[in-house]
């Protein structure tokens, strides 16, 4: 699971430092980070990480609507959505999405190292 | 306000404590309180809407929310900066998300904004129109006490 690329959305600055300290921890190299599901959208296309961890609340562009918009630009995309509020009509509809699994915060390290194997087809 | 409405914001945010500082939160004695409430020092502001409406707040003292920013960040914390502000907002965020995902799953359609950060000493948020409850979470840092205003429509 080494050297693998992520890129972290979300409008907090403290989720996007915590996700990128468990993701570094284990193995991965940051990308890039955006702040909301607009920006999201450029960097994907720019950057073409391996794995993105998205936030759904955000302003501007809300999460699930940047996931539909990257996965109609490359279905191959890897998206894992973070969030806050983890009920299952939410949790349906990011997966219907495109998203390929869904964390609930607090995230817990050993629980993001599952979803990267799990998401990048190693584990 | 009904008491299955307002458990799940209890039990939440004492979960959400405990399981970002590491340690057991115990919660007092739930309070009816009287309005205008007084601000604490720092109050997070999370609004409700959906077939409930209102709020729920989580005030503290300043050294309090410094101490948890700084827990949570695994650094100390001297001032309420731009990382410490986002990382109370987000606590706030989690407690109230896992709240309203627990009534949502029962069959209520409840939406939550994006929490609002106030500090100040001489800040009152007033909550006239809206019944209030109070319930005190004692953390190793001090005090987190939950406000949670809301009405069912």
């Amino acid at each position: 699971m080494d050297n693998f690329r992520f890129l972290v959305v979300d409008d907090s600055e403290f989720a996007r430092r915590n996700m990128k300290n468990i993701l570094t921890a284990v193995g991965g190299e940051a990308a890039g980070f955006a702040t909301n599901g607009r920006e999201a959208i450029d960097q994907y296309m720019k950057l073409r990480p391996d794995v993105v961890f998205m936030d759904i609340t955000m302003p501007e562009m809300e999460g699930v609507e940047a996931v539909q918009t990257i996965m109609d630009r490359d279905a191959s995309a890897k998206i894992v959505m973070v969030s806050s509020n983890g009920y299952q009509e939410l949790i349906k509809e990011a997966l219907d999405s495109g998203a390929k699994h869904f964390l609930t915060k607090p995230v817990e390290p050993t629980q993001v190292a599952s979803v990267v194997h799990f998401v990048l087809g190693d584990g | 306000m009904r008491f299955d409405y307002i458990q799940p914001f209890i039990s939440s945010a004492q979960e959400i404590l405990e399981s970002v500082l590491s340690g057991q939160i115990a919660a007092g004695r739930v309070q009816l309180s009287p309005a205008p409430l007084s601000g604490s020092a720092v109050t997070a502001v999370v609004g409700l809407t959906g077939d409930g409406e209102g709020r729920v707040l989580y005030e503290m003292s300043r050294d309090t929310a410094l101490a948890i920013a700084g827990h949570m960040n695994e650094e100390p914390m001297v001032e309420l900066g731009t990382l410490a502000r986002a990382t109370l907002s987000e606590l706030a965020s989690m407690m109230t998300g896992r709240a309203i995902s627990r009534l949502n799953d029962k069959g209520h359609h409840l939406r939550v904004s994006p929490p609002t950060l106030i500090a100040g000493d001489n800040v009152s948020i007033s909550n006239v129109e809206l019944e209030t409850l109070v319930v005190p979470l004692e953390t190793m840092h001090g005090e987190v006490i939950v406000n949670i205003a809301m009405t069912t429509v």
